[in-house]
């Protein structure tokens, strides 16, 4: 199974931090300005990136391959936001930073603790069905007709289980 | 980007200002908690003065900030010392050494996040065997400087990070569970000298406090040679 990272850290810094934790043998590493390997993935993981890091909300233009592809995608914070907006979902200011508890169905798991670490959160889900939330924010969205699925929370972070089952399913 | 790290002068944070000071960015300024309280969730305690002597090896600038390390106090003390950096160095973003804690992480990004800074943490989630054995392959001398946690004793202070020191630590993470790297607070460590120190730091003087499996590996004299 060919996995392609997609970097959204516009500081080379930042991916020790939201990228590195995903690589290994299997994994090819791209960053979204210098897409090379889409056609060689099975499965495409956009990562997340530091919180004040904003610069893909004004690089949407180069995600415009996410609306005819037909691999399974799953996007974290970042690129949960990046995959929301390019269907048509849109963003609010949502801070949150921490653990906390999130609830609903993620890969048949009903609860469990989440590290948030975003200051935009999702709304108006229009093509895609809610499938986990926290108190204050959405966490787990999945497309009605895709097997795309978006999480704003970080599973490298006490949750690996989410991209292990991602790559299962 | 202008970046300043929050320096112990650990393992941890010194091997974070080598990772933060290249490429797009430059570590402009050290940052250093002198805690008063030496059980501080925060902040590591041991021989902090050092940071001075590793500061001018390093080529860099410390600034400190003294807290009495009371639990959330603390917090409002590393707030001012990261004030202070912005002010007086200009920083645009912190850089601190944490691995696991989210207890630690959260409340430093939450600060930045307040303060309209990036946060990296270059060493997030990194195993912890590997986080040992790159940096001593990458030359890094280093020493445990305090212990908290059974079974490790007193004849672990002082002690100089080896390959077989490695060994033994994942030993104990599999029989006792302390964490290899001393994440959980089981131990604390002095850097000597690395790959971006221009001299190395001698000490010419220390004692040992040790009571039951905590003690510190106390530095009475130390000079850069």
């Amino acid at each position: 199974m060919n996995l392609l990272i997609i970097s959204t850290c516009s500081n080379k810094l930042s991916e020790r931090e939201f990228v590195l934790p995903f690589e290994n043998k299997h994994t090819r590493t791209n960053h979204y300005s210098n897409l090379r390997d889409i056609d060689w993935a099975d499965k495409i993981l956009i990562t997340g990136t530091a919180i004040a890091d904003n610069d893909y909300l004004t690089n949407l233009d180069k995600f415009e391959w996410l609306s005819d592809i037909s691999k399974p995608v799953l996007g974290i914070c970042s690129g949960a936001q990046i995959v929301a907006l390019v269907f048509g979902a849109k963003l609010i200011k949502n801070v949150e930073i921490g653990m906390v508890e999130v609830e609903g169905n993620l890969f048949d798991k009903k609860s469990f603790q989440a590290y948030a670490l975003h200051q935009n959160g999702i709304s108006n889900l229009n093509e895609f069905e809610l499938l986990a939330k926290s108190n204050d924010s959405i966490h787990a969205i999945k497309h009605k007709l895709k097997n795309i699925y978006g999480v704003i929370f970080h599973p490298e972070v006490r949750n690996k289980w989410v991209l292990e089952k991602f790559i299962e399913a | 980007m202008k970046l300043g790290v929050l320096f112990s002068g650990g393992k941890d944070s010194t091997f974070a200002t080598e990772l933060a000071n290249s490429g797009q960015n430059e570590v402009v300024c050290l940052m250093s908690m002198k805690s008063e309280n030496k059980a501080s969730y925060m902040f590591h305690t041991p021989n902090i003065d050092l940071t001075e002597l590793q500061a001018e090896s390093l080529g860099i600038s410390l600034i400190t900030q003294k807290t009495e390390g009371k639990k959330e106090s603390e917090l409002i003390d590393l707030r001012r010392l990261i004030q202070k950096s912005q002010k007086e160095f200009g920083i645009e973003g912190v850089v601190t050494g944490a691995v696991e804690s989210v207890y630690q992480a959260t409340r430093i990004q939450k600060i930045c996040s307040d303060l309209n800074l990036w946060c990296f943490n270059p060493l997030w989630q990194l195993n912890q065997e590997e986080l040992l054995n790159q940096l001593l392959k990458r030359g890094y001398e280093i020493i445990i400087s305090g212990i908290a946690a059974y079974p490790l004793d007193e004849k672990w202070l002082g002690r100089k990070l080896t390959k077989s020191m490695i060994n033994e630590l994942i030993e104990l993470k599999d029989k006792y569970g302390v964490n290899p790297a001393g994440e959980g607070g089981e131990f604390e460590s002095l850097v000597l000298n690395g790959p971006n120190f221009k001299k190395k730091i001698q000490i010419n003087k220390h004692c040992l406090e040790y009571k039951n499996h905590s003690g510190v590996f106390v530095v009475e004299d130390a000079e850069l040679k």
